[in-house]
């Protein structure tokens, strides 16, 4: 029923600033090979059988792991991994966290001390740390992965989203909608949940930054994608034995990882400055971990 | 001092203190160049007082902060122009010379005096160190003096001690006087006064008005007062200047600028104010909305809404400019100035080309007056169950205090009204702020909850509702908040917006907007523009789309809490007129709260006066306006400034002294008699009672004596 005008007002100053175009087109670039990646691959990734721990060369073009095993096809299909477990944190971390936070922002009293509290607790305990055990408790593998790295994520969407609900809370228009006999739920869901989408956004794509980093992190400990599915991390780990012989081995996927996670960052920007004029004013930066 | 005796003499001095000559300022957006001031220029004397007055945008606060180098937006483009200040032109000056001459050849005192003081410093200290800055020799006791002497000036009570206070130990009045006091510590030669008066209420607005025009008398200083209030401007300009789209449309000693303004603009602007004194049948607005300063069109700003344009060719295009008139004590920047006063221009001008007759709204007036006379009694439809029937209401919050938030104390926001509405009927609810109208208005929808009394809409007890029920009830009432940029979801569009209502009735996406459309073309907005943001509208038009979606669910009551007070004088009158037509149209029941009284009379049939939580006066409007038995109505009406220069030296207004009292702690007996001018020690014991006097109710000792209650 919307011309979304004011939408397309806030895309055009995302494409406005060169930074978010730059972020966006490199993480558009790379989801299309991660997603094209049995075409664009020029070998099977698990296929091992060439020489091992080549340099660049014609043939491949960035050489050889320990297995003999193509890098470039490895890295490509490593894109999958990374960027699926990104998202799926982030989802995680979203679909848990903005509830939770929209709750207790909104209800307040009790909602609120219940569910800050149980921030806290996932507070208390370091992000890589819960990773950890969790994952020692549910087992490694793709979806305990992206469960750990996500519920990790969740203490900053339900602060976050917390803070710029009390602000909205307080607004005419949420008065308005109690006053046009909106029920509590679709007041939250319909009223306050589409003001404060825009801070939500911005850290929805920081945490997905965060989790290629950890995702790596927990790989390159063994923790993360199991072996032989590749995975960016895992490479960092293999390559770390074999430094001396093959240099260029672990340089690829580190450029990589680090090209990832600076495509996120630029999109966050974006979008902070893209969506800023909008419902609420509580921006990302001003809920940090120590907020309160 | 020189300046003094210029100003006492009276003769014109031949230098203005301040000439503001072909100023420009433009603002790069994303939607293109916003030229905010399109070539103002204007000058002001030592001892007179420049009233520039203008709506929203129209570049009149811009003007005087670009004059002043205080424009610092990432966004600013362009300052040109000259703004000559003793011979100098400050736009040239470099930053360390212009900050050594603000503050103490110029001053400014801002609209929002509370936030412009310093929260964490003493207020003594804060004029004083406006005076040590620019004169370094200064003791820290002289300056001390000095500052006692200022606030001793401008009616601080006890300087000495409140030298040692905090800002947030004073009262919005009194931050407004210390602002007033900073700004003539130094004996500028001009004083910028930037709307002063609009965040304060009327009692206390008279009593700046006051403080500033001794400001002027002592200092010598020419004062720019800036305001968008035309009774404040006839109350105390001397000049004034009307800006509209970005420029001066016209330029005039105020009486000939009230009697015979020689712009349509100014006429229209005249014609669009409700009165205090008389009712008139429906207000003439001006048609239209405020130019839009990024395109602004080659002819005359105004005159897409020009009465007295026609649609003539040069008005369109060609832009006319600032021309004096014969008898040189004014100009007007209309092609057709002529035209302006004539009585044959379209609209009725009657109130035009005298708008200080109090018959101005001609028969009309005296009918609407007449079936009010007739029907004193709000008992008399008995038969007919009130729309609104509110039985002893209170509401009271807890004022938490110490480590465990315990309640120390109650506010009694809402303390024993009651009052009811007929169907069809529009009660007026005035009072200041803080006398708890607002909660009042919540109260009726459970916005907010009652601690006591009943409150019954159509019947039904709001209080003892259920769930379903109170949905229901709030579909029956509905309301319409003040600031329409806040009451409108800005993440729907419009017809979003409006369809809310209908949507938490589950109907039919189709119906849905089948019904948006009718409800868009009942107040007067364009269906195209219903999938527009409510960021892409005026205040007007917001305000619009706020009344369509109260209406949505066809409502028997509205309630509108200060719905006007947010929007320009032009556009107000386009509302309050679209809410009458709607009321005719459909019978509903009004609940109108508003701080401005003469807003009120042009609405209402009914008036209840809230003082502190409790109602103090009652009744019809020709009862409450014209025959007030309460102290505190009768010195509320004196407060209004009357938008007409005739006779002000004459005219007797008594400004309620000080401030309402804490509603934490309210005075014993009659809650009045703090600021009472008739009150006695009686007063201090027994409550008086609101009971019925004279064809309305009042609740004072006095109200029967109207010889003794006239001030």
């Amino acid at each position: 029923m919307s011309a979304p005008r004011r939408r397309l007002a806030a895309v055009r100053r995302f494409a406005g600033s060169r930074s978010a175009v730059v972020g966006a087109v490199g993480l558009g670039a790379l989801v299309l090979v991660a997603v094209l990646a049995p075409i664009v691959a020029p070998f099977d990734p698990a296929a091992q059988g060439g020489e091992p721990l080549l340099g660049p060369s014609g043939a491949h073009l960035l050489g050889t792991d320990q297995l003999g095993r193509d890098i470039v096809s490895r890295m490509i299909h490593g894109a999958r991994g990374s960027l699926i477990v990104a998202a799926g944190a982030a989802l995680v971390g979203a679909g848990v966290g903005v509830p939770l936070g929209l709750v207790a922002g909104y209800l307040g009293r009790w909602a609120d001390t219940i569910a800050m509290r149980v921030v806290d607790l996932l507070l208390a305990v370091p992000g890589i740390l819960l990773a950890l055990v969790i994952i020692a408790v549910l087992g490694p593998g793709r979806v305990n992965l992206i469960l750990a790295i996500g519920i990790g994520a969740v203490p900053e969407f339900a602060r976050l989203t917390r803070v710029a609900t009390l602000e909205v809370r307080e607004r005419d228009f949420v008065l308005a909608a109690k006053g046009m006999g909106a029920s509590t739920a679709d007041t939250m869901a319909r009223t306050v949940l589409p003001n404060v989408l825009g801070p939500i956004m911005v850290q929805f794509v920081i945490t997905a930054s965060t989790a290629v980093v950890v995702e790596a992190g927990l790989s390159f400990l063994g923790l993360g994608t199991p072996p032989p599915a590749p995975s960016w991390g895992g490479m960092l780990q293999d390559a770390r034995s074999y430094l001396y012989q093959s240099p260029t081995y672990g340089l690829f996927p580190g450029i990589c990882l680090a090209a990832t996670v600076f495509f996120l960052e630029r999109i966050g920007r974006g979008l902070q400055l893209a969506v800023g004029g909008g419902g609420s004013r509580a921006g990302v930066r001003g809920v940090g971990r120590g907020a309160v | 001092m020189v300046r003094d005796d210029v100003a006492h003499s009276g003769t014109m001095p031949v230098r203005p203190a301040l000439s503001v000559r072909n100023l420009v300022v433009e603002f790069a957006t994303p939607a293109g160049v916003v030229r905010a001031v399109d070539g103002m220029s204007y000058e002001v004397y030592c001892g007179e007082t420049l009233s520039v007055v203008g709506e929203t945008g129209s570049g009149k606060s811009v003007s005087v902060l670009a004059a002043l180098g205080l424009l610092q937006t990432a966004n600013l483009r362009r300052v040109s122009g000259e703004v000559v200040l003793d011979g100098v032109d400050l736009l040239t000056l470099p930053q360390v010379e212009l900050r050594r001459r603000l503050g103490r050849d110029v001053a400014m005192i801002f609209q929002d005096a509370i936030s412009a003081l310093n929260p964490v410093q003493r207020v003594g200290d804060q004029i004083a160190e406006g005076l040590r800055v620019h004169d370094r020799a200064l003791t820290a006791d002289a300056a001390r003096e000095r500052v006692v002497e200022l606030l001793e000036m401008v009616g601080v009570p006890h300087p000495r001690a409140r030298y040692d206070q905090y800002p947030h130990q004073f009262s919005g009045g009194m931050c407004q006087r210390v602002m007033i006091a900073m700004a003539i510590a130094n004996r500028p030669k001009v004083l910028i006064a930037d709307e002063p008066t609009t965040a304060l209420d009327v009692s206390v607005q008279a009593q700046i008005l006051d403080v500033l025009r001794l400001a002027r008398e002592e200092t010598g200083a020419g004062v720019v007062l800036i305001t968008h209030d035309l009774g404040v401007v006839a109350e105390t300009a001397d000049r004034v200047a009307v800006t509209y789209g970005g420029r001066i449309v016209e330029t005039g000693d105020v009486t000939s600028i009230f009697t015979r303004p020689r712009h349509p603009y100014t006429a229209a602007l005249m014609r669009s104010l409700p009165r205090l004194d008389s009712t008139a049948e429906r207000l003439l607005p001006i048609p239209g909305q405020p130019p839009d300063l990024s395109e602004i069109p080659p002819g005359c700003a105004f005159a897409p809404r020009c009465p007295t344009s026609r649609g003539r060719e040069v008005c369109v295009q060609t832009r006319p400019e600032l021309r004096a008139d014969d008898a040189g004590n004014g100009a007007s920047a209309c092609h057709f100035p002529d035209e302006v006063a004539a009585p044959g221009a379209p609209p009725p001008s009657t109130e035009s080309a005298e708008p200080s007759s109090g018959e101005a709204a001609g028969p009309s007036s005296g009918e609407a007056a007449v079936p009010d006379a007739e029907v004193p009694d709000a008992e008399v439809p008995d038969a007919e169950v009130p729309v609104l029937e509110v039985g002893d209401a209170v509401s009271r919050f807890p004022v938490r205090s110490g480590v465990f938030a315990r309640a120390s104390a109650w506010v009694h926001a809402v303390d024993g009204v009651s009052l009811r509405i007929p169907p069809g009927g529009t009660l007026g609810l005035v009072g200041e702020s803080g006398c708890g109208k607002t909660t009042l208005a919540r109260l009726v929808l459970r916005l907010v909850d009652a601690s006591g009394g009943r409150i019954l809409v159509e019947g039904d007890d709001v209080g003892r509702a259920s769930r379903s029920g109170l949905r229901r009830i709030r579909r029956r009432a509905q309301m319409v908040f003040q600031d329409p940029n806040g009451s409108l979801n800005p993440r729907l569009t419009v017809g979003d917006n409006v369809a809310e209502p209908l949507r938490l009735q589950r109907l039919p996406r189709a119906r849905r907007r089948e019904e948006v459309r009718e409800l868009f073309s009942r107040v007067g907005l364009r269906e195209e523009h219903l999938d527009r943001f409510p960021a892409e509208f005026s205040g007007g038009q917001r305000q619009r789309v706020a009344i369509a979606r109260a209406l949505a669910s066809r409502p028997r009551l509205l309630i509108l809490d200060e719905p006007v007070s947010a929007l320009d004088v032009s556009v107000q009158a386009q509302v309050l007129n679209l809410l009458a037509d709607l009321q005719e149209e459909s019978g509903m029941a009004y609940l109108f709260v508003s701080h401005d009284l003469s807003v009120v009379r042009q609405v209402a049939d009914q008036v209840a006066v809230m003082y502190l939580g409790k109602i103090v006066e009652s009744g019809p409007v020709a009862r409450v306006y014209d025959d007030p038995r309460h102290p505190y109505t009768r010195s509320l009406l004196a407060s209004v400034p009357v938008p007409d220069p005739v006779g002000r030296e004459t005219r007797r207004r008594v400004p309620l002294g000080g401030d309402v009292p804490s509603p934490v702690d309210p005075p014993s007996g009659c809650r009045f008699r703090t600021r009472c001018p008739i009150a006695v020690a009686r007063c201090a014991e027994e409550e008086p009672v609101l009971r019925e006097v004279a064809g309305g109710h009042t609740a004072c000792h006095f109200a029967d004596e109207s010889g003794r209650v006239s001030v």
